[in-house]
């Protein structure tokens, strides 16, 4: 009897190879950093202060072009592609920027549909869908309010709906919940372990090894993954 | 129209300005080349004869004789004599503060309208005046016609800078107001690219935001200039509809070239911006 086919294995969804990025103000810049993450994956990111976590999510998200090395989302190379090609792609990405990126002229309801406004949903979906979410996250009762009202919880908790909103295919989210109490960041966490669960690749960075349980991790030592780390 | 004061205000005030002064130089440079170039045609269409005057008085015989050989003289279309009081009138300011000529001393001037299709030259109308034995000067009037000329480029020089330097001022005031906007919403744009708005749509809602301005400024510039070119009479004397439409043409295609410039500087920087800016 032949011993059973393997399994076809999944798509890869982000795939980093050799990527390197300069030294900045306060970071130790990135060096030859290899990994995968396959469709439905969920990688955790994590080191100290300074050892590059925030250069690499940058850089997976596409906020960032890398000094060398190569990343490619979905197969694809994003920056050979055109600036059109590269904004499609962003779009099937959901980012919690570490900056958080709100826009302070919007209202909260306003920057969280923000994706699904660029995507183009339709506005009654886009309603519905973004009251729930705001219930969801606690949110509700400031839906009319500015980021500029927020505390610096509800303003995280507001990142974490957006970039969850336009239903990414990958979430890349760089301390997700390093602002929110223990409640919040609870019930945060719970939401994307769940959305990862349904399919959605999940690629989280924080300081805090055992914030999630992810299958996969990577330990970023002075910009260098650690070589028993490396996923 | 929201404009946010005191930046989009400002923006307003500075292409109202701007396109104002671009109108009425266009306005201006279109009057003196109208006005020099209907000189410059009457001019070149007549010639004045003068008779030099005798010691004893040029007889109203010898006129009528040197105007009747004009008139048979070919390229000739019409001769009129200018009466003596006429003649001192012409010669006034060259005699004011004088008693006034002796009106006898004084040259006869005879007026000669040339046929516009085959004009005489001046040689034509001495040689006959000469060979009748008529003592005269032909003025063929190129000295006036030559200062006709200068004087178009005389005022076309500071006009055409004066134009040159609003349009600049136009595309440099579009320039700054899309690029204020993109400072302003510098963070808004950054994120919307990161979230993967297309570069398209970013530079098409900076446009969007600073075109009211730019288009409300140039309006009004426009209309300021119209009621400027009006009040100073830089229409047609005596103006009517008719003459109105001219300059009304000038000064609305001054306005959209001010309004184009302006636009696509504007453009210009919205793309480049977005470009700076895309991650």
């Amino acid at each position: 009897m032949s011993d059973p086919a393997p399994l076809p294995s999944p798509p890869i969804a982000l795939r980093l190879t050799g990527l390197s990025a300069p030294r900045r103000a306060g970071t130790d810049g990135l060096e030859g950093v290899d990994l995968q993450v396959p469709e439905g994956g969920f990688l955790l990111v994590h080191g100290e202060a300074g050892a590059g976590k925030t250069q690499l999510m940058a850089m997976a998200g596409l906020a960032l072009q890398p000094g060398a090395g190569r990343i490619q989302l979905f197969g694809l190379d994003p920056w050979g592609a055109s600036r059109q090609g590269r904004a499609r792609l962003r779009r099937r990405l959901g980012l919690v920027f570490q900056d958080l990126g709100l826009i302070d002229d919007m209202t909260v309801a306003e920057n969280a549909a923000l994706p699904m406004r660029i995507a183009g949903v339709r506005p009654e979906v886009l309603r519905r869908d973004v009251g729930e979410l705001l219930t969801w996250m606690g949110l509700a009762g400031k839906a009319a309010a500015r980021p500029g009202d927020l505390n610096h919880d509800e303003r995280q908790r507001l990142a974490v709906a957006r970039a969850v909103a336009g239903r990414p295919e990958i979430l890349l989210a760089d301390e997700p919940v390093g602002w929110m109490g223990p409640e919040a960041a609870a019930r945060v966490l719970k939401l994307l372990l769940q959305l990862n669960r349904q399919g959605m690749t999940l690629v989280m960075a924080s300081r805090n090894p055992d914030l999630a349980p992810a299958p996969q991790k990577l330990e970023l030592v002075q910009g260098r993954p650690r070589p028993e780390a490396r996923p | 129209m929201r404009l946010r004061r005191p930046q989009g205000f400002a923006t307003v005030l500075i292409v109202a300005a701007l396109t104002a002064l671009a109108g009425l130089c266009a306005l201006g440079g279109a009057t003196v080349l109208e006005r020099t170039g209907g000189w410059r045609t009457r001019l070149a269409g007549e010639m004045t004869v003068a008779i030099r005057p005798m010691p004893a008085g040029t007889s109203d015989t010898e006129v009528t004789r040197a105007a009747e050989i004009l008139a048979g003289t070919r390229g000739v279309a019409e001769v009129r004599v200018l009466d003596r009081s006429r003649v001192a009138g012409l010669l006034a300011p060259w005699t004011a503060g004088a008693r006034g000529p002796d009106l006898a001393a004084l040259p006869r001037l005879i007026a000669v309208d040339l046929d516009g299709r085959a004009p005489a030259r001046r040689q034509a109308l001495a040689d006959a005046l000469n060979a009748a034995g008529i003592g005269a000067i032909v003025d063929d009037h190129q000295g006036w016609r030559r200062t006709a000329l200068d004087l178009r480029r005389q005022a076309a020089a500071p006009l055409l800078g004066g134009l040159a330097a609003c349009l600049a001022g136009l595309a440099a005031a579009g320039s700054l107001a899309v690029g204020r906007e993109a400072e302003r919403r510098q963070q808004a744009l950054l994120t919307r690219l990161r979230l993967g708005e297309s570069p398209g749509d970013c530079v098409r809602s900076l446009i969007l935001s600073c075109l009211p301005g730019l288009g409300l400024g140039t309006l009004a510039g426009g209309l300021i200039a119209a009621a400027l070119g009006l009040a100073s009479g830089l229409a047609t004397p005596g103006a009517n509809a008719a003459n109105l439409a001219q300059p009304a043409v000038i000064l609305a295609a001054a306005t959209a070239i001010c309004a184009v410039v302006a636009g696509t500087f504007a453009l210009v920087t919205a793309l480049r911006r977005t470009r700076d800016m895309e991650p």
